[in-house]
């Protein structure tokens, strides 16, 4: 009897706060996926209109990864369904949480990583962070207490926005890399850069979450002559094998494919494929990639064609000529 | 971990201390202490963590061989005739005064390197400039191990309280080490003094459901300060201090009340969450702020706010200069040509000067700190000055001082007085502050907050009512502590209903309003750095 009056105090504590943090964050949510409705990040987010078990390939990743490819794309030329959940200046914390939140509605067959945002460095505060946002989303939302409406205490978060450009985010304009860049871009060095101690902790969980799924994991580098070096691409391919072994066992795969060293089936022309001086791909940079990147899916990860796939129809076939307005 | 308001610290690292700190037995607690301590400052601070246990090693020989030198004494006056009394006395506070500068020496010298090293050399290189010396130093980097400058000072009372037999020299070493290391008290003190709090920490009582729920008010308090107004105003407090010469006065006036109100509630909250940390162990730490801005004077303002640095330096700068043989002649004279106010004034004044210089010097490295410290004590010594004067008129006026209306211009004067202060503080540089002084009053005007620009610098509205609310809620609680009614322990005495939803309700509005996450950046701990 004691020991319940002294332990009384926190479970009520515990439990009041709990209630307390999920109806803040019932109520700071935002209710629809769109922008308007308070979403900073609403094109990654887009996948949540997209109908239940219909996305075979999900690219997670920072600005890198939604610059690079083109779900769209890919599904019109070899039919796989996909969409790009990378966020600008995201980090692997956030892109883990994102991937809990795709496996709520979807079950993809692959998760495409793309391998920049590995380097971003993470603390374990943030980690800490964003694995208890992911539990009481006002953490994420609360700065929405300034902006809230009546439908925010009435409605229920809904998604309806669905993205044409699937998460691909396009540029006609180009601005060519500098000399320097392209001198010392790929160069022969044996050399690993270090991978901070927690962000190989939150990639060993995503690698975790998708071998307990069943999804076959594949770490990508898009081409990046401003980002992205040889020691880069040692510690990543390091990485990944370390991994290997653990997906084996699961009946799954996780691959390293770094396009860096592909010119030869990627030749991206950093005069022209750039919009921003070798920091990200364009449109005609992203059409390389995915001319390479949609056939070589398909074959290796055995993935459906849904071109002639009525679920499909409305969210894809539908949508590709508001795609091409867009990218054109 | 880069403040006690981390979730690292209030939801990963406090709360596992606790646990383990109560199943352990009572004596391994007090060890556990110490590692927890060494663990917490090596995570902030890697191997710098050695620096402080060698400030601990010195101060502790230091004490054995000031013990060994007062038994000698006691033994040697216990057998010794009357006349020679005097010269034994004499002749051992002699030994200890050289141990103890040795020691000081140790201790500050580590301090002074570390961190004045750089400033020092700089300053060394000007000079060499200006007498064409030809000559320039190498300016040295040290990398500074966090709270230097407090357990510095705490290492340096232990000695100088033994040397004046306050309290008995310890001869056990993890005593004094983790007097000098406990977590709580690492970043921004308070400055405790051994007496006080050594045998709490040794005694290491049982952690008690009353202390836990009364500690954790405690660290919620401090935690809604520091999350919902110092790192709310943070980003606009940067931004008027770092472009300052694009607004008016009207603007700067506003920097100062901000960064004042931010450094308060920063640096009280950061208290709050420490002697909560403390409360929830058993142990009781000293406070540290005192209702700051119900001040009338300077004076007094530096008597509620930080109370343990201003106790420092009254007991070990201010008492011993202003009490030496020279300085009571020269009160004496001062006395006989002066009066009896102004005489006693030329002699405080003196110490005071040497108690300002370290004040500034102690906030930080730079000439701005050191301007901080002579603007305090210009300050203070004016008000000194005119003490006479100011009765007289009120007397001549029939004007009574105690008056609300008074007290309230008191008051505002007093917070205005402190607000200037703190913009030579948080200015770059003493160049800057000084610029944006006379800025102050040569653009001043309103038009800023006439064509809303005010609400374009980060903060709009929301955010200032966001600010407004929490400053009258801890107005609300100040008031009634300065009326001797202590709301937490009102609160404790409600039932477990009323006391849960509270602190609910606290953390509601902590996550709910508080200035974290995207968008925001929080305020580095101020005071951590000193």
């Amino acid at each position: 009897m004691r020991y319940i009056r002294k332990v009384l105090p926190f479970v009520l504590t515990g439990v009041l706060l709990v209630i307390v943090l999920l109806a803040l964050s019932n109520l700071v949510t935002p209710k629809n996926n769109a922008q308007d409705a308070g979403h900073d990040a609403w094109a990654a987010y887009g996948f949540e209109a997209e109908p239940e078990d219909t996305i075979d390939v999900f690219i997670i990743g920072d600005s890198e990864s939604r610059t690079s490819i083109s779900p769209m794309k890919m599904f019109h030329d070899v039919g796989i369904t996909s969409y790009c959940c990378g966020v600008n200046a995201c980090n692997l914390s956030d892109e883990k949480q994102m991937l809990k939140r795709i496996l709520k509605t979807q079950s993809p067959k692959l998760v495409i990583l793309e391998a920049n945002v590995i380097f971003t460095e993470l603390d374990w505060e943030y980690i800490l962070f964003s694995d208890l946002s992911y539990l009481f989303p006002v953490l994420t939302w609360h700065d929405r207490w300034k902006h809230l409406t009546v439908d925010d205490f009435t409605k229920v978060p809904e998604s309806t926005q669905i993205e044409a450009r699937k998460g691909y985010y396009h540029a006609k304009v180009y601005n060519e890399a500098p000399t320097y860049l392209k001198d010392r871009y790929m160069r022969e060095d044996d050399t690993i850069d270090p991978i901070p101690p927690a962000n190989v902790h939150v990639f060993r969980q995503i690698a975790a979450l998708c071998r307990k799924n069943g999804i076959d994991l594949l770490v990508l580098s898009a081409p990046s002559i401003r980002n992205w070096d040889m020691a880069k691409s040692n510690a990543v391919r390091q990485l990944v094998a370390d991994e290997e072994e653990a997906a084996a066992k699961a009946g799954t795969t996780v691959k390293y494919v770094d396009m860096n060293l592909m010119t030869d089936e990627i030749p991206i022309d950093w005069d022209k494929d750039t919009r921003d001086e070798g920091d990200h791909l364009n449109n005609s940079g992203m059409e390389k990639v995915c001319n390479w990147l949609g056939p070589w899916l398909k074959e290796n990860y055995g993935l459906k064609d849904h071109r002639e796939d009525p679920a499909c129809r409305k969210t894809w076939t539908d949508l590709y000529d508001d795609y091409i307005k867009w990218i054109s | 971990m880069l403040s006690y308001c981390s979730l690292e610290y209030l939801i990963v690292f406090l709360p596992a201390v606790m646990i383990v700190y109560q199943v352990l037995p009572q004596k391994v607690r007090r060890y556990f202490l110490l590692a927890a301590g060494y663990a917490f400052f090596w995570y902030i601070s890697g191997f710098l963590f050695l620096w402080n246990i060698a400030v601990a090693v010195c101060v502790w020989l230091t004490g054995l061989r000031l013990g060994a030198l007062l038994r000698k004494r006691d033994a040697l006056l216990t057998d010794a005739e009357r006349s020679r009394k005097k010269a034994i006395r004499t002749d051992c506070e002699r030994k200890m005064r050289l141990w103890v500068i040795l020691s000081a020496a140790v201790c500050f010298g580590i301090l002074l390197t570390l961190k004045y090293g750089a400033f020092f050399t700089e300053n060394m290189n000007t000079v060499l400039r200006l007498v064409h010396a030809g000559k320039q130093l190498r300016i040295p980097h040290f990398l500074v191990p966090i709270g230097i400058s407090f357990y510095t000072l705490e290492a340096m009372s232990y000695v100088f309280d033994v040397q004046k037999e306050k309290i008995r020299a310890d001869r056990n070493f993890f005593r004094v080490a983790l007097f000098l290391n406990f977590f709580p008290l690492l970043m921004e003190g308070p400055v405790s003094r051994y007496g006080e709090v050594a045998p709490q920490l040794w005694n290491a009582p049982r952690i008690t459901l009353y202390g836990l729920q009364r500690g954790g008010f405690r660290i919620l308090y401090g935690v809604m300060k520091k999350v919902l107004v110092a790192d709310r105003v943070n980003m606009t407090v940067d931004l008027l201090y770092l472009d300052f010469a694009k607004y008016d006065g009207g603007m700067i006036f506003l920097a100062a009340v901000l960064f004042t109100v931010q450094e308060y509630m920063e640096f009280s909250g950061t208290m709050d969450i420490v002697i909560g940390t403390g409360e929830c162990l058993g142990i009781t730490l000293p406070e540290n702020f005192r209702q700051p801005f119900f001040s009338t004077t300077i004076s007094e303002f530096w008597t509620r706010w930080h109370i343990s640095l201003g106790g420092w330096l009254r007991d070990y700068i201010f008492y011993p200069l202003s009490m030496c043989g020279p300085m009571k002649k020269l009160t004496k004279k001062c006395r006989k040509r002066l009066g009896n106010h102004y005489g006693p004034l030329v002699t405080s004044s003196i110490a005071l000067f040497a108690v300002w210089l370290f004040n500034g010097l102690w906030h930080g490295v730079g000439w701005s700190f050191i301007f901080f410290g002579m603007y305090h004590f210009a300050l203070i010594v004016t008000g000194n000055l005119l003490q006479p004067l100011v009765t007289g008129f009120c007397e001549k006026h029939h004007l009574n001082r105690r008056n609300p209306a008074y007290r309230a211009f008191q008051i505002i004067r007093t917070f205005l007085l402190v607000a200037i202060g703190e913009m030579f503080f948080r200015a770059l540089s003493l160049k800057w502050g000084l610029q944006m002084f006379v800025q102050m009053f040569r653009q001043a005007s309103v038009k800023s907050f006439a064509d809303g620009t005010f609400l374009k610098l980060e903060m709009d509205i929301a955010d200032y009512v966001a600010v407004a609310a929490v400053i009258i809620f801890v107005l609300i609680i100040s008031i009634l502590k300065e009326k001797g009614c202590d709301v937490r322990t009102r609160l404790m005495e409600h039932n477990m209903l009323v006391r849960s939803l509270t602190a609910v309700l606290l953390i509601g509005c902590i996550v709910l309003f508080g200035a974290y996450g995207t968008g925001y950046v929080p305020v580095n701990p101020i005071y951590a750095n000193f």
